[in-house]
């Protein structure tokens, strides 16, 4: 990221603490490696300089406040994450009044599987990563520096991302910045139109072989923005509707169920597929959903702040496919 | 693939069990006249009473099928006459998204039945458990959309209450 920009993130975040406008600041920091990115939750005007932006930072950080209390904080956000705060907002999970949204410059995060495999050995070396222009530069302890095409390790995601903009934005530090490649985006729609293609009997195998793989780490769940229930029906015991066995079906009737809740919400942030420990391709069926909320609903999630999700409401002429036998 | 490769042979008396969810103003009316009027039709279908279509979460159908259900008819009352207003416009949305989303997995779509059945209409909701009988029973038990342990647990109940009508 753009020193002078970078340099703006951390004086507006110093300035947004120590003046008491704000709790906390939810943002990202170097990770444990400098290889990786984590999230940050500052509440010490003097812990700024921790504060980072690269295409490391990968984590959705709405997820952090689906649970929160009702005082002020300030949220380093990527376009994508801002719907992620629409859709809580709309949901009255959280308040427009208590955030200020940091608007950051995105050309896409990196996919860590396609990071790790282009660094190999050297994974466990870097010293620091930085983007300049369209390039990642990662510097290894003596080894001096390695240079990847950001668009050879991008996230699925952000391969065809045309969102530009954030929905919503209190401060703006994002300058036009352009790394995407538009006809990607067919790439990721690509995946469920090609499950479409198969045959029935094929496709419910694939779906077979991939919920075999799920553990129940619940990852998914709880990584998700818009999975915000005080007891979610996976851990209900009064009736226990999914038993605590790694049984396909069982797998299968967690996932679907989930499909099914977030439906007309979800916005496709992706981090789902991203924390499953098992590679299980998620994506695949969120933007399947999406298409269909929009097909039928004509909504498209996290846009609008005044709107209700379309499963909340309805039209006297929606589509009726009853009695049709 | 899972443990359960091999399939499973059907007893000679496998009969299929259908799980219906009916909402109590309308369509369990509706059912309860074809009985009261000793309609005859088969007795594969298990009823859950539910105050309104609006009411049914997709859990309910999801779980159907995992516990032994080769097959699950929702029925409530007709749009515009929901007992209370408006419950059946919200299944309407919620229940077609789910058809689509079951389309998807790979589930056989006839095995998700959707009807409206006013409490008036006992021979109507007498030939929509005929017709999807008969549908479900050429389709076979839904082994492949459920967990391994289910289908011994209902074929043997099946088995055990004789053939149906």
């Amino acid at each position: 990221m753009n020193g002078e920009v970078m340099a703006r993130l951390r004086e507006e975040a110093k300035r947004l603490l120590a003046d008491g406008e704000v709790l906390m600041v939810v943002g990202y920091r170097e990770g444990t490696s400098a290889a990786e990115a984590i999230p940050a939750f500052l509440t010490d005007p003097e812990g700024v300089d921790s504060l980072i932006f690269n295409p490391l930072c990968i984590q959705n950080p709405a997820t952090f406040l689906k649970r929160a209390s009702r005082d002020r904080v300030a949220v380093i956000a990527k376009p994508c994450d801002t719907r992620s705060l629409v859709a809580l907002i709309q949901e009255k999970q959280l308040s427009r009044e208590q955030l200020v949204v940091m608007s950051v410059p995105c050309p896409g995060i990196v996919d860590m599987v396609k990071f790790g495999e282009a660094l190999g050995d050297d994974l466990a070396i870097v010293e620091s990563v930085s983007l300049e222009g369209e390039v990642l530069s990662v510097s290894l302890a003596g080894k001096g520096t390695r240079e990847l095409k950001l668009t050879e390790v991008h996230a699925l995601k952000c391969a065809g991302c045309t969102l530009r903009e954030p929905v919503i934005a209190d401060i703006r530090l994002d300058e036009g910045v352009t790394v995407s490649r538009p006809e990607l985006a067919d790439l990721l729609k690509g995946r469920a139109e090609e499950m479409e293609r198969k045959a029935r009997e094929e496709r419910l195998c694939s779906w077979r072989e991939f919920f075999s793989r799920c553990i129940r780490c619940y990852a998914c769940r709880n990584v998700c923005p818009v999975c915000f229930c005080e007891k979610c029906f996976a851990d209900e015991t009064r009736p226990q509707w999914v038993a605590r066995s790694l049984d396909h079906g069982e797998n299968e009737l967690f996932h679907l169920v989930r499909f099914m809740h977030v439906a007309g919400r979800c916005t496709e942030c992706g981090e789902c597929e991203r924390a499953c420990p098992m590679g299980i391709p998620l994506t695949v069926v969120t933007e399947k959903m999406n298409r269909e909320v929009e097909g039928l609903f004509g909504h498209i999630p996290g846009q609008s702040l005044e709107e209700i999700p379309p499963l909340g409401r309805f039209a006297l002429e929606d589509l009726d496919i009853f009695g049709k036998g | 693939m899972s443990n359960d490769t091999v399939e499973k042979q059907q007893p000679a008396c496998w009969e299929p069990s259908i799980a219906g969810f009916l909402c109590k103003w309308c369509s369990y009316a509706g059912a309860d006249l074809a009985g009261s009027s000793r309609m005859e039709y088969p007795p594969n279908v298990k009823v859950v009473r539910v105050p309104c279509s609006g009411r049914i979460d997709p859990l309910f159908i999801l779980k159907a099928f995992q516990q032994g259900a080769d097959g699950v008819l929702v029925s409530g009352c007709h749009p515009g006459d929901c007992h209370y207003a408006e419950g059946n416009y919200y299944a309407r949305r919620r229940l077609t998204l789910l058809k689509r989303l079951l389309e998807f997995m790979g589930y056989h779509p006839k095995r998700l039945r959707l009807e409206w059945v006013s409490a008036a209409e006992a021979r109507e909701f007498a030939e929509v458990v005929t017709g999807m009988v008969e549908e479900i029973r050429s389709l076979g038990p839904a082994t492949q959309e459920r967990r391994a342990g289910a289908d011994a647990g209902a074929a043997a109940q099946v088995g055990a209450e004789g053939g149906g009508a």
